[in-house]
């Protein structure tokens, strides 16, 4: 459990930092919560980490005038969940259990991103949020969608020299209810199936967007566009939610692992999505 | 010195180790730093079942800091000692293949030590690693002890055909099958009690000190039985005698049995340090991954069981047939687990009159298993209860009273069981000395609300949830062990089991005591100290408990099946018992009075009759410790030591009941309420005893629940992490609903029995049948553990599948 030597840099600015991304053998290092396992068994051997866990520009959380709400990517897990962000109701699923106190207390919203674990939750939660990814490098700012920048495990959208430095969601609103519900793998925590869905009935009782994310599932968290075509115009009977779920792993080649085979894992995307799916649609009352 | 001392015994006073422990201030091995030290990793092969045609040392040898490589052609010891092969009198063979310090010819699984780097620093050492060559030609892997017993089967070793490492078998064979063939009812099933990796919360290590100027050794280890080890590792594998041997055991964070045994690497770092020379110490401390592979591992039986009775709920006869997975080699006392350890108490606490077991010990490449928590006594208890759930449900009987009705009744005591515990070296038995198990089920039925039962059960299938109640109602051998049962070569490991105590009351009237015991958490500092004071009147703050180095304390056996509070706290009674007496000849000199006229009371030691003629324990000490004036023959100073060799084992008991519910949809399984009745008799300090059984419910309930260590067919370890082997989490459980009968142990002066496996032994089988419970009215007869969510959907799809 002793990581290979390396060289290590601490970034003191944005600026710095991206003159030092995207050289080979270089990796980014913030909270370490993902990368330091890796490196410890040796199955990730950088040749060196750019730190840059120090940038305060990358920071705290802000409501922009529109009412969005923009996640600087140093943003700790803890640090999220005492924000406004904790007024979405799938962030405040969600946080509690993801990793544990430690991991809370270090572990980055960007890092998670850029890292892209399969199983991780937070990506999910961007996903279903209509977020959106903002990334820097010398080239200038790019902004991803978040629906199309999770593209594998472990792989994004994101460019080799590109740091990101922002996450945007979409103002809460009144006529939207979300949740988050998972099947944690018992040991590590993470997700055999995480399921995030925000619903809207912009006027009466019907649902007029549904947005359904799923994580742990497939290769990359991704979103389950045919969930979402079914529950568009009914108005949330459990017929209904249950056979738009029966949807939730189409066109998705489903993951086998030591603790969950696929079929079982496909089984518990179903009836995960057809509960979070409940659960929001409880909150919008 | 006051006589109104408060008595501690049986008091929940704090822990005196706590302060040190939950500062960070306690001392383990990895805290250790000395002069010159050199550090130590291993290279473990990545296969499972390889020849080891060559090995390349010459370019990690090259590498900064590097001081030395070792490979296993280097070390001229022995293979590791074995020293529990199953047999007894009837002679029974066992092929025998242990490992090497480091592999010479082959590997048997991953993590086998193939070869070492000392280095200046660990970093050094472990990057040299990456630069050794090992040429291996893999072979084909078996892990299933079943499996590996089957004709065309991978063999491992040429001295074990069919993999076997033995054919055991206890009862009466005849009997036994007579009785199934005339019973009423014959229930069979097969049980699997899959293996489990202990994780203690401090890994192993040990720092090995080799001085050129004396040709003495010092080992300091992580380790419960310092003593034995001296002889272990000293003479059986290194040829080294006691006297030019230390074994030191500091402060030792958990360990479940896993640091028992007899391990390669103490001789790796005592060969290694006289290697580079210099006097300089080398240390070596296990990763997390290295302990998941190469400390040993626990359980692992496949069984097959018959149980047979009468419709009225008589039970007749058990047949057992197991195979116990042993790994690769064998651990120091592997055989001895499943055979002795298990199939002595199958029987449980039910009064069954026919009962006959065969077991076989199997190869296989994986990492050898030995004693973990509880060791061969959950195996049984999971057996027997699990059994006596399939034979209610076959006959249509209330489980409790199925049990009600098999109990060995209170006043049969001594019980001579029929699976024969032991045949002790002189003829005589083992028995089944003291129980009264019906108070503690009713007591445990009671607060569980059992007989509503059926109303709970069909309120949480209104939720969607299926609720099971498990019961649990188990017996324990504690306090190992007599040594003319446990010194019989094949009933035990051939040595003795007595434990011992030394006394010194110093000139001040401070105490120090020295065990021959080995704490890995369990708070001996506290309860020997509350003992002592006890004893002798003296405030616990002047008591000090010392152990594990085997400079300066008696010979112990160490600490491990439930036994030090039974056999060493009665060692500490004993020498307190010499320690009185003598202040008491030594009160009456002082006092001019015969020594038949001195009453003592706590520290005080007075003239019958003249209440002013005293003197204190303190008094005493400090003229007999200075000795200046001394009766004719009485040597000086307030020093005795005491050995005590238990005549029997300690039999604690309980009913433990769990209640689990069990989500349809997800197969997501809760446990929701826990009841535990313990009888483990007097207490010493009941917070202790709680926190042992807290402890052992919550690792019992584990293995049911989520903990497996599962090998791929190529023989990887699969769980080989804490991200794949799930440990239970204090979130994860109830609140345990803790409850008491007591009935002390006659076999010795405190009453005690030992408690730090009952939690372990009665929990699986409670929460196993519980979880079957729920399931039964699917139509499911029987479901293995672990009940991982996945487990239990797919046994309620194919259930309701068989169904529709």
């Amino acid at each position: 459990m002793i990581p290979n030597t390396f060289d290590y840099q601490r970034a003191t600015s944005l600026d710095e930092a991206l003159g030092l991304v995207g050289t080979p053998g270089t990796k980014v290092i913030a909270g370490g919560m993902s990368l330091l396992p890796l490196m410890k068994l040796r199955l990730a051997n950088p040749e060196r980490l750019v730190d840059i866990g120090r940038l305060a520009e990358l920071r705290g959380v802000r409501q922009l005038d529109d009412g969005r709400l923009a996640i600087g990517a140093l943003t700790t897990y803890d640090e999220l969940a005492s924000s406004p962000a904790q007024h979405y109701g799938l962030i405040r699923d969600a946080l509690p259990d993801i990793g544990d106190v430690q991991i809370r207390n270090r572990g980055t919203v960007g890092g998670a991103v850029a890292h892209c674990d399969p199983a991780s939750d937070l990506p999910a939660v961007l996903l279903a949020l209509d977020a959106e990814i903002v990334a820097r490098s010398k080239r200038g700012e790019q902004v991803y969608a978040a629906d199309g920048f999770f593209r594998g495990a472990f792989e994004t959208a994101l460019a080799d020299d590109e740091l990101i430095t922002e996450i945007r969601l979409p103002g809460p609103r009144d006529d939207a209810g979300s949740a988050f519900l998972a099947l944690s793998q018992r040991a590590s925590g993470y997700s055999i199936v995480g399921v995030a869905v925000v619903v809207i009935k912009e006027n009466g009782s019907a649902i007029t967007q549904a947005n359904i994310a799923l994580t742990g599932v497939g290769d990359a968290p991704y979103r389950a566009r045919a969930v979402e075509a079914a529950l568009l115009g009914n108005e949330g009977t459990p017929e209904s939610i249950a056979a738009a779920a029966a949807h939730a792993t189409d066109g998705v080649t489903v993951a086998g692992d030591i603790h969950a085979d696929s079929e079982y894992r496909a089984a518990m995307a179903i009836t995960y999505t057809k509960r979070a799916i409940e659960a929001a649609l409880g909150r919008l009352g | 010195m006051a006589t109104d001392v408060q008595d501690v015994l049986g008091t929940s006073v704090k822990r005196v180790e706590d302060p040190r422990f939950i500062t960070g201030q306690g001392r383990y091995v990895d805290d250790i730093k000395l002069t010159g030290m050199a550090h130590l990793a291993i290279l473990r092969s990545p296969y499972a079942h390889a020849n080891i045609r060559s090995v390349d040392t010459s370019r990690a040898k090259g590498m900064p800091g590097v001081l030395a490589v070792i490979v296993g052609a280097d070390i001229p010891y022995n293979p590791l000692p074995m020293v529990w092969p199953a047999g007894g009198a009837s002679g029974i063979q066992n092929n025998v293949s242990t490992p090497r310090v480091l592999a010479t010819d082959s590997v048997k699984w991953t993590g086998e030590g193939v070869a070492a780097v000392v280095a200046e620093t660990p970093e050094q050492a472990v990057d040299a690693l990456e630069a050794i060559e090992v040429d291996y030609e893999p072979l084909p892997a078996v892990v299933d002890a079943e499996k590996a017993t089957q004709p065309g089967a991978v063999q491992l070793h040429e001295n074990a055909p069919n993999n076997v490492v033995f054919d055991w078998s206890v009862g009466d064979k005849d009997g036994t099958e007579k009785a199934l063939a005339e019973a009423e009812v014959v229930v069979r099933e097969r049980l699997v009690n899959h293996r489990l990796i202990p994780n203690p919360m401090e890994v192993r290590g040990d720092i090995g000190w080799y001085n050129p100027g004396t040709d003495e050794y010092t080992i300091w280890m992580s380790s419960q039985t310092p003593h034995i080890q001296r002889l272990l590792v000293g003479i059986f594998l290194m040829g080294i005698p006691e006297h030019k041997l230390r074994c030191i055991a500091p402060d030792v964070g958990g360990a479940f049995g896993t640091k028992i045994f007899c391990y390669a690497d103490y001789a790796l770092v005592l060969f290694a340090s006289k290697l580079i020379g210099g006097g300089r110490p080398v240390k070596w401390i296990e990763s997390r991954r290295e302990s998941y592979g190469s400390t040993i591992h626990g359980r692992d039986h496949i069984t097959y069981v018959e149980i047979a009775g009468k419709r009225d709920g008589e039970v007749t006869g058990v047949k057992v047939k197991t195979y116990a997975n042993l790994g690769g080699r064998l651990s120091t006392i592997g055989p001895g687990i499943p055979t002795t350890l298990y199939a002595r108490v199958l029987s449980g606490c039910y009064k069954i009159p026919n009962v006959y077991a065969e077991v076989t010990g199997v190869y296989t490449n994986t990492t050898f298993v030995d004693a973990y928590r509880g060791a061969g006594r959950p195996e049984a208890t999971y057996v027997i209860e699990r059994a006596m759930d399939l034979f209610a449900n076959e006959i249509g009987m209330d489980k409790a009273e199925l049990r009600r009705k098999n109990f060995i009744p209170k006043d049969a005591f001594p019980y001579d069981n029929p699976s024969g515990l032991g045949t002790a070296v002189n003829g005589e038995k083992i028995y089944v000395d003291s129980g009264d198990y019906e108070p503690a089920m009713d007591m445990a039925l009671k607060t569980a609300g059992y007989a509503d039962l059926e109303a709970k059960r069909a309120e949480a299938k209104s939720r969607g949830k299926l609720l099971g109640m498990g019961l649990s109602t188990y017996i324990e051998v504690c306090g190992v062990a007599p040594s003319k049962w446990i010194g019989a070569v094949g009933e035990g490991w051939g040595a003795a089991m007595w434990e011992s105590s030394n006394i010194k009351v110093h000139l001040t009237g401070k105490i120090i005591v020295t065990m021959g015991t080995q704490p890995q958490g369990q708070g001996h500092e506290t309860t020997y100290a509350q003992i002592i004071s006890h004893e002798l009147g003296v405030p616990m703050d002047d008591i000090v408990i010392q152990h594990s180095d085997t400079q300066g304390t008696p010979f112990g056996y160490g600490s491990y099946g439930s036994r030090t509070s039974s056999v060493g706290s009665t060692a500490a009674v004993k020498a307190a018992d010499k320690i009185r007496d003598k202040a008491r000849r030594y009160a009456a000199h002082m006092l001019e009075a015969s020594y038949d006229d001195i009453e003592v009371e706590g520290a005080e030691y007075r003239v019958k009759g003249s209440p002013d003629k005293k003197k204190t324990l303190q008094e005493i000490a400090f003229a007999l410790d200075l000795g200046f004036s001394l009766p004719v023959g009485m040597e000086p100073y307030l020093d005795e030591t005491a050995y005590y060799d238990t005549p029997n084992c300690t039999w604690p008991f309980g009913t433990h009941i769990a209640i689990v519910e069990i989500d349809e949809d997800t197969g997501e399984t809760e446990l929701k309420r826990y009841i535990a009745v313990d009888d483990v008799g007097k207490k010493i300090n009941p917070m202790i005893v709680d926190g042992q059984l807290h402890g052992g419910i919550a690792q019992g309930v584990g293995q049911a629940l989520w903990e497996t260590a599962i090998y791929g067919d190529d023989g990887q370890l699969l769980s080989g992490s804490m991200m794949d082997y799930a440990l239970p989490r204090a979130s994860w459980l109830p609140n345990f609903e803790l409850d008491e009968t007591v009935t002390p142990s006659p076999v010795n002066p405190l009453g005690v029995k030992g408690v730090g496996e009952a939690g372990c032994i009665a929990s699986t089988a409670a929460v196993a049948n519980a979880v079957n419970d729920a399931l039964a009215p699917l139509g499911i007869k029987h479901l293995d553990m672990p009940f991982t969510a996945q487990t239990v959907w797919r046994a309620i799809q194919s259930a309701k599948g068989a169904r529709a």
